[in-house]
């Protein structure tokens, strides 16, 4: 059966290891890493998101957990965001279906 | 004591709904008042005791030395009491954690000052500030101070900049309940956290004024931006300004109050290959602009304009010859200055490929709008929100005509259609899925069932017959034969189309019998598509009805229910807005299914 | 905030690396090639990402619903060429000439194996389809957002799925024969049925996946539940050859002949196709199926079945045939809620047996066909046995009553056991029963006897709940009585009987009846019988009370004659069934010895101080007496015996007291010194001098009859072997079947006592109603009288007539004749 956990690459080369229930938030990873399908990733369980980089991963990996830890409560404040990023981390959310 | 037992006996003049509601939560306005009066009362007699004393304390005032002993006695007792909760009290906890490392503390001496400390601070009441001493009166907003005691403005000030240099900033789960409330009206009660793009998004809208451009944002985020910058109100020129995109199809600008002729004419020049174009409040679309986007040759598909109340009929008309053959979807909305009759017919003329078409509240449309209507061969969705008075016959032959392809029907602005409409819905239609019949007083519960009845139109996803029922003052229950969406067309209408509703409106159809809806809404019935319900206005709502409601719609997200009276302490499952209880801060919130 | 130095936002771009994305066609084709990958299974080298990215961009550039067609057509052409190639090339020329005659074995299997082979190929294909695409629309994800958004197309996972429809399902098989795949497809599975139907075993797992296949395909594009192709192309097929499949089977079983075979055969059907449903087909045609079987093999058979000659339901019924029954009853209650042919049969059924059973009461009734005559002729000179049941006719009753119980039982039975209780059939049953019941004109009375024997000594040795059940069962049979008047007069006949002559086996048995009958009938029907009772009880305390008032008052010495009185209230008892006294003659009462008349008189006296005003009339004809007789052997011996005698036989006794030894009265002399009404008078002196064991007095002559000439002495030389010697008089103290006088008697007193009724009931509507159309009234009365009797509809009239007459009633309109009531 497959490892607990995925190893996320951003496009530059980082690697992130998270849990694979945390990384299935994303939409996207989800049906990458679906062992029905036979994709490589599947398979290996190592996603390379090239369009992502490494900062904006990193804050993707943590509104990961963040989602995870509030899955049941009501009224969740927001996550912190850096204004820089936003747009860019925007464009990632959007790509990763999360 | 003996006072209320009179009040009982006696008998009362009409109450006001304040009075009864406040009664019904245990306040009591005498109360209040007595309350107010002794605090008021003690403030005084402080101040007159701390003028007498010659010279004035530090903070911690002892018992005053005019206290009898048996006061004294009573006092103490209390004390004792209070400490023993105090010692519970996370205040508490912290003020000892404050107060580590003094050798001889022990826990009773804490708590009795804190006991003090919080007794001391009456709005009203004169107090010397902890860290200037100076004399200042008390507010509600005065500060405590690092050892407890109160703060005049002046030390709070910088007291406050100081903590904010170190504090760090905490998001800490402290959305405020006024927050809360504003997303429950809005429909949102979610449970877990937003989506990473709808944070980002609203994120996004905090800086747009840092943004220079969005780069190559796919066009589903920027509508969405469009939506939240014209929410706050933020949509300027500049913001405008990263919109636009050569290479986007749509454009929607859901308000355009702040937009000039020129940035209109901006969008038509930097976006060629537009196909689908939605601005709301446009009020400085003028006959120049539409002039510039009839030269510029677009392949407009889709067109939405709200408010271009400066658009003459003679441009209106031109529009329509230029882009009539390609236009797909039409909605023009707030419209008292042109788009007369006339216009409506060179309209119906030229855009032959109509599927969609959306006409509200246009002032100077008539029965010769109406009447050309009925040719327009193509259209699916009709929605119109007449001002006029219009004859029904006109509204009639639209029905019968379109009626056999029209997926979506909305009519608002009726109030003289009567059952004949109803059953011509239900001879032509057979496609519906949208229906939408608001503010009529003369078709009859009957005609409702009858429409229901049988029908050969598969089960109906939105209904909104909202304030469909008899308007006579004089007569509250309406008559014999109810008017108006009533008990049997309830029935009829969720036996139809119960399997497939996602959205039903029936607040004000005030004729509904309880036992009504307790069939609609009785135990074995499952609408499993029902998402957004409004039974505003209905007095005979009550806990026992909406929590059946809940209970035969899983998937509920959203029930309205304004001014119904009877539901107070419903239990509301997680993830469902209740909008409009009585006691609406307080909803429970029940974990799980319901 | 402010301190924070304001940081540019970064715009995104797509791609970190900005190279080589930008084209379309370069997009593209890592694309197709990667979906054409995936199609033919060679998956694990590619990565998801690559593709989603792909896609992603290719949306980007606001081309997605130019991929979204070029997918179509790669999907298309996929189809069109690789896998309908493959499906078509398994079709052998056997699955093309399918036509559903019959055939020999060897092409049965030939076509059975192609056919299978023909199924997993398609079927493999179907599944290989649906896999690759669920992958493709993963990679696609993001285009598919879009293009649903935007669009309003259909996602490319449903797009595919109708090129498949249409590419491989639709496909020709051939172009000489102008077959789909699907056309081959819908007549192997039927041909698989066809198999399976005739008892052969076919591999249903493989047809469950094709109809999924069919179940998964919609033939429009909006996916209504009703355009599955399973629904459109395959179902009307299939119900078609069931019906003819079904058709065909109904008359092959009817010819078998035999009832039985048929509901086992038809049973079996019918969850042999409930089960193919399920596990072969799909569950939506179980309705429709089931209409098909209901439809072709039970409607229109069934009745014949029930009415088949020797195995039928007469049959079944008549062997007691439970399970056969019970499919008979499921099968005719799939198709028709009343059961119309099964209750018709069961109905026909028992009123043929009931009618045996009357008819053989009334031939049992007629064994004997003289002595009822004899009888009623000579008052019955039959010295018999009151402990047996008294004559023929009364067991044929009692046998009739026991028959039809017998009978119910049965029916009880089969109905709880093979009619599951089914409401419809009980009311057809009862229906029945009532009918044969009401048909015999005697039920009542015999149902009356019944009871009677019962209660005398049936109920001897039994314990409570036996004796329960029996009671119960007699008043199952009452309620299919419809004059319950007439049960009624019968009843309280044969109580009074019970009470006064103390017959009754158990006190308690008696009340119990009572308390049934109250549930059954109603308070109204036992109050009288309830009044019985309580005279009973009461008398008993009046004669203790009168034994303590004699004993105080009475002169010690002098021996009291010892009285047992019971003083019935005369409107609750039947006493014209009592003094057998006919018609309104008035009769002097019969004159009782001084001793007894001083007793009579000083009863009267006590009980007329306690109760002023009340009239006392004295029965003899129902009393006994127990009297010492001493008799002078001619050997001069003395012989005492204690006789029990009627009170009739008692003042005939006491006469002789007076009478020196060898002197005799005369017949008429004793009437005269007597005043006994003939009736009783010769009947008691039958018993006295005629019965063989009990001849207290000599007769002369010696003969049967009794003829006013004849003398009467007193017999010395009565020898009995006991003490005691019991006296009866002939008849008229056992309960038994009437003759046919007092049958018209009986009917008589009936008719005038509903007339009564019938009065009374119109006079309460009318009071109540002031005025009333006729009709209604008549409806009203029928429906007030009916838990007594079924009122004859003339009687009413004249009653009505009558009740005018004597201004009562007048008449108020015409049309519609309307009466008002006149206070």
């Amino acid at each position: 059966m497959a490892s607990e956990f995925v190893t996320l690459v951003s496009g530059d080369g980082f690697e992130f290891i998270i849990p694979r229930s945390t990384a299935c938030v994303s939409g996207t990873i989800r049906r990458m890493l679906d062992s029905s399908s036979k994709f490589s990733e599947a398979v290996s369980g190592r996603c390379e998101l090239e369009n992502i980089s490494g900062i904006v991963l990193e804050k993707v990996c943590e509104y990961f957990c963040y989602n995870e830890k509030n899955k049941d409560q009501t009224n969740v404040p927001d996550m912190d965001i850096p204004p820089e990023l936003c747009l860019e981390l925007l464009m990632a959310a959007d790509y990763l279906d999360t | 004591m003996a006072n209320r037992r009179q009040t009982r006996n006696q008998i009362s003049g009409p109450h006001s709904a304040l009075t009864d509601f406040l009664a019904s939560n245990n306040i009591s306005a005498a109360q209040i008042r007595e309350d107010y009066e002794r605090r008021l009362g003690e403030a005084e007699h402080q101040v007159a005791d701390e003028d007498t004393s010659s010279s004035p304390e530090n903070g911690k005032t002892e018992e005053s030395v005019d206290d009898s002993s048996e006061q004294r006695k009573k006092r103490r007792r209390k004390e004792t009491a209070t400490l023993g909760k105090t010692n519970q009290s996370k205040e508490f906890a912290r003020c000892k954690v404050r107060r580590k490392g003094k050798a001889n503390d022990n826990d009773d001496l804490i708590a009795r000052e804190n006991l003090y400390q919080k007794s001391r601070s009456l709005p009203g009441q004169l107090d010397h500030c902890e860290i200037c001493s100076k004399r200042f009166t008390v507010t509600p907003y005065s500060k405590t101070g690092p050892n407890g005691g109160l703060l005049c403005a002046k030390c709070s000030r910088s007291l406050e900049d100081d903590q904010k240099k170190y504090k760090t900033k905490k998001g800490g789960p402290r959305t405020g309940r006024r927050q809360n409330q504003s997303a429950l009206l809005d429909g949102i009660s979610q449970q877990g956290a937003l989506s990473l793009v709808e944070m980002c998004t609203k994120k996004v809208a905090d800086n747009i004024n840092d943004v220079e451009e969005f780069g190559d944002l796919p066009s589903p985020l920027l509508h969405r931006l469009s939506q939240i910058l014209s929410k706050r109100r933020v949509l300027t020129p500049r913001t405008l300004n990263l919109f636009l995109r050569p290479d986007l199809k749509s454009i929607n600008i859901y308000d355009s109050a702040k937009l000039e002729m020129d940035d209109f004419q901006r969008i038509f020049t930097f976006m060629p290959s537009l196909t689908n174009v939605n601005l709301r409040f446009a009020g400085q679309l003028k006959d120049k602009v539409v002039k510039y986007l009839l030269e510029r040759d677009l392949q407009i598909k889709s067109l939405q304009l709200d408010a271009a109340n400066l658009v003459s009929d003679t441009y209106w008309r031109r529009l329509f010859e230029k882009l009539g053959p390609q236009l797909e979807s039409l909605k023009l909305s707030n419209l008292d200055f042109s788009l007369d009759d006339e216009t409506i017919e060179v309209m119906c003329r030229y855009c032959t490929e109509l599927r969609r078409l959306k006409l509200k509240q246009c002032w100077k449309m008539g029965d010769g709008s109406l009447q050309a209507l009925s040719s327009l061969a193509s259209l699916q969705h009709l929605s119109l929100n007449i001002v006029r008075e219009t004859d029904s016959e006109s509204l009639l032959e639209v029905v019968s005509k379109l009626g056999p392809r029209l997926q979506t029907l909305s009519l608002e602005g009726f109030p003289n259609v009567d059952n004949i409409l109803l059953e011509t819905i239900h001879e032509k239609c057979r496609l519906l899925s949208k229906l939408r019949l608001s503010e009529n007083a003369v078709c009859t519960d009957k005609g409702f069932a009858r429409l229901f009845t049988d029908w050969s139109n598969p089960p109906l996803e939105f209904v909104d017959f909202s304030s469909t029922r008899d308007v006579d003052n004089s007569n509250p229950d309406g008559p014999g034969d109810a008017i108006g969406l009533a008990s049997e067309g309830l029935i009829a209408l969720m036996n139809h189309s119960g399997p497939a509703i996602r959205k039903l409106n029936i607040s004000s159809c005030r004729h509904v019998s309880r036992s009504a809806f307790e069939e609609v809404f009785s135990i074995e019935k499952i609408y499993p598509n029902l998402k957004e319900l409004d039974v505003s206005f209905h007095p005979i709502m009550d806990d026992f009805l909406v929590g059946r409601i809940f209970h035969c719609c899983p998937a509920i997200k959203k029930l309205v229910a304004f001014a119904c009276f009877n539901v107070r302490d419903v239990r509301v499952p997680v993830g469902v807005a209740l909008i409009g209880g009585l006691k609406a801060q307080s909803t429970i919130v029940v974990e799980g299914k319901y | 905030m402010a301190m924070r130095a304001r940081q540019k936002i970064r715009a995104p771009r797509r791609g970190l690396n900005t190279n080589k994305t930008d084209d379309f066609e370069t997009n593209w084709d890592d694309l197709s090639t990667s979906l054409k990958k995936i199609h033919t299974k060679d998956a694990s080298n590619l990565s998801f990402e690559q593709l989603y990215r792909n896609a992603y961009n290719i949306v980007l550039m606001m081309r997605s619903d130019e991929l979204y067609e070029r997918v179509k057509k790669l999907e298309q052409e996929w189809l069109d060429a690789e896998v309908q190639r493959w499906v078509t090339s398994a079709i052998s020329s056997v699955l093309l000439q399918a036509k559903d005659q019959v055939e020999i074995q060897d092409q049965q299997n030939e076509r059975k194996d192609t056919g299978e082979k023909f199924l997993n190929v398609l079927r493999q294909a179907w599944e290989d389809h649906q896999v690759s695409m669920g992958m493709i629309t993963d990679v696609l994800m993001y285009m598919d957002r879009v293009i649903s958004a935007d669009h309003k197309k259909p996602s490319i996972y449903v797009a595919s799925m109708a090129l498949f429809r249409d590419y491989v399902l639709q496909s020709v098989v051939r172009s000489d024969v102008k077959l789909t795949v699907a056309d081959v497809l819908k007549s192997t599975v039927l041909f698989m049925i066809q198999l399976e139907r005739s008892g052969q075993i076919i591999n249903r797992p493989l047809i469950r996946h094709c109809i999924y296949m069919l179940e998964g395909l919609y033939e429009t594009i909006t996916e209504e539940e009703s355009s599955k192709l399973y629904l459109t192309m395959f179902e009307p097929a299939f119900l078609e050859t069931s019906k003819a499949f079904y058709k065909a089977e109904g008359r092959r079983l009817l010819e078998t002949g035999d009832a039985a075979t048929f509901c086992k055969a038809a049973s079996d059907r019918i969850a042999e196709e409930r089960e193919r449903c399920l596990s072969t087909l799909s569950p939506l045609s179980e309705p429709k199926i089931k209409e098909v079987l209901d439809h072709k093999l039970i409607s229109s058979n069934i009745t014949e079945v029930i009415n088949l000659e020797g195995t039928g339901v007469k049959n079944m019924l008549d062997n007691d045939r439970m399970d056969v029954l019970r499919n008979v009853y499921v099968l005719s209650a799939r198709v028709d809620s009343k059961k119309g042919p099964l209750t018709a049969a069961v109905q026909k059924r028992i009123v043929e047996l009931g009618n045996e059973i009357n008819k053989s009461a009334i031939a049992a009734a007629q064994v004997l066909p003289t002595k009822p005559a004899e009888k009623a002729a000579d008052g019955g000179k039959k010295p018999t046995e009151k402990e047996k049941p008294v004559n023929q006719q009364t067991v044929s009753a009692i046998k009739w009553v026991d028959d039809v119980l017998g009978l119910k039982n049965k029916f009880d039975k089969i109905w709880e056991e093979s009619f599951r209780s089914d409401v419809t059939m009980q009311s057809a049953i009862t229906t029945s029963f009532s009918e044969f019941i009401n048909s015999n004109s005697r039920s009542s009375e015999h149902l009356s006897l019944f009871f009677d024997e019962n209660l005398k000594k049936g109920i001897k040795g039994k314990t409570e709940s036996e004796v329960d059940a029996l009671l119960d069962n007699g008043i199952t049979l009452l309620r299919y009585v419809k004059d319950k008047d007439l049960f009624e007069a019968y009843y309280k006949k044969h109580l009074s009987r019970r009470l006064l002559m103390k017959r009754s086996a158990s006190m308690d048995a008696e009340r119990q009846m009572i308390s049934k009958m109250k549930m059954e009938v109603g308070n109204q029907f036992t109050q009288r019988l309830e009044a019985m009772f309580k005279d009973m009880t009461v008398s008993e305390d009046l004669t203790s009370s009168y034994k303590k008032h004699v004993r105080r008052a009475a002169d010690p010495d002098q021996k009291p004659v010892d009285l047992e009185i019971n003083v019935l209230t005369s409107t609750m008892w039947p006493m014209e069934a009592m003094s057998s006294t006919k018609g309104e003659e008035v009769r002097l009462p019969c004159v009782f010895p001084k001793e007894i008349d001083k007793v009579k008189q000083s009863f009267e006296q006590f009980y007329l101080s306690k109760h002023n005003g009340r009239k006392l009339s004295w029965q003899a004809s129902m009393g006994t007496a127990d009297i010492r007789a001493t008799f002078h052997r001619s050997n001069g011996k003395v012989q005492r015996h204690e006789l029990n005698v009627s009170t009739y036989a008692m003042v005939i006794l006491l006469l002789f007291n007076d009478v020196p030894p060898d002197e005799s009265l005369t017949y008429e002399e004793i009437q005269a010194q007597t005043r006994i009404p003939d009736h009783d008078l010769i009947r008691n002196l039958q018993s006295l001098a005629v019965a063989p064991k009990t001849r207290v007095l000599k007769k002369d002559p010696m003969s049967k009859d009794v003829k006013p000439t004849d003398k009467f002495f007193f017999n010395n030389d009565f020898q009995s072997a006991f003490m005691k010697v019991r006296i009866g008089v002939v008849s008229g103290s056992a309960n038994k079947v009437e003759n046919q006088d007092q049958r018209k008697e009986t009917e008589k007193r009936m008719n005038d006592e509903r007339g009564a009724s019938i009065e009374a009931a119109v006079v309460r509507i009318m009071k109540q109603r002031k005025t009333l159309a006729h009709a209604k009234l008549m409806s009203e009365v029928l429906s007030q009288l009916s838990v007594r009797f079924v009122p004859d509809v003339n009687m009413i009239k004249r009653r009505i007539e009558s009740l005018i007459d004597r201004e009562y009633l007048e008449r108020v309109g015409e049309d519609p004749p309307t009466y008002g009531y006149v206070a």
